[in-house]
């Protein structure tokens, strides 16, 4: 791992796209300011790791939890008719 | 009337499904954690309900359960958000919404990933796996009430 020391107001470049500026520091707390081309996605990494660990853990396994899902909703939810459906089928 | 294209789809999990070319729906980046496949369909269960399959065509073992957030939580709101629009989304009529449903052993406990939907453009059939960082929703949200004494 490359280990940079900043100073409040300094920047780091990351290619040529990509700048980390450090905007306040506070205690235990730092600022940034990050600045990327839309195509490159910044996410705090909790929550980049939750959506990641919910979606593996969402992936179904098989038609039968589907089908205890499907009557767990229907019970409480009644069934799909007259559901607007723009994605189709 | 011009027949469109038919994919077949064989998944050893899930059985076969024949797939309209023009109902396939394109996530260029994945979903998050699966980026490597782009390529998913919406469908119906064989007995419907609020929750729909997204099946991947790529990689047809792997779908999820999914259910349009607004028919469990009324008030869901996406805001605005740059890669909502970056996906060219004009009006309402142009966006779908699918929150990722997660069914634990205790299929009542089931939960909506509200944090992270899947957002649709239906004109260009393109959509992506959004974060809502608007600290409203979480990647738990329960979509049935449990029954009351």
């Amino acid at each position: 791992m490359l280990v940079l020391t900043r100073k409040l107001g300094e920047v780091i470049r990351i290619g040529s796209g990509v700048t980390v500026r450090v905007l306040e520091i506070k205690g235990n707390q730092v600022r940034l300011g990050l600045d990327a081309p839309a195509d490159v996605k910044i996410f705090r990494e909790e929550v980049y790791r939750a959506i990641l660990s919910e979606n593996a853990g969402a992936a179904l396994g098989s038609l039968d939890a589907m089908d205890a899902a499907t009557t767990a909703v229907r019970k409480h939810k009644g069934g799909a008719n007259g559901v607007e459906d723009k994605l189709g089928r | 009337m011009e027949a469109t294209e038919q994919l077949r789809v064989l998944s050893e999990r899930f059985g076969e499904f024949t797939v309209p070319a023009d109902q396939v729906l394109t996530l260029q980046e994945g979903l998050i954690g699966f980026p490597e496949y782009h390529r998913f369909v919406v469908m119906e269960h064989p007995s419907p309900s609020l929750l729909r399959w997204l099946l991947c065509i790529d990689e047809p073992n792997l779908a999820f359960a999914v259910a349009d957030p607004t028919d469990f939580f009324p008030s869901y709101q996406l805001g605005r958000h740059e890669e909502i629009e970056a996906l060219g989304i004009e009006t309402a009529d142009d966006l779908a919404v699918l929150s990722i449903v997660s069914i634990p052993g205790d299929p009542a406990a089931m939960s909506a990933n509200l944090m992270a939907p899947v957002v649709v453009n239906v004109r260009t059939r393109v959509g992506r796996q959004v974060i809502l960082e608007n600290g409203l929703y979480s990647t738990r949200h329960r979509l049935l009430r449990p029954a009351g004494p």
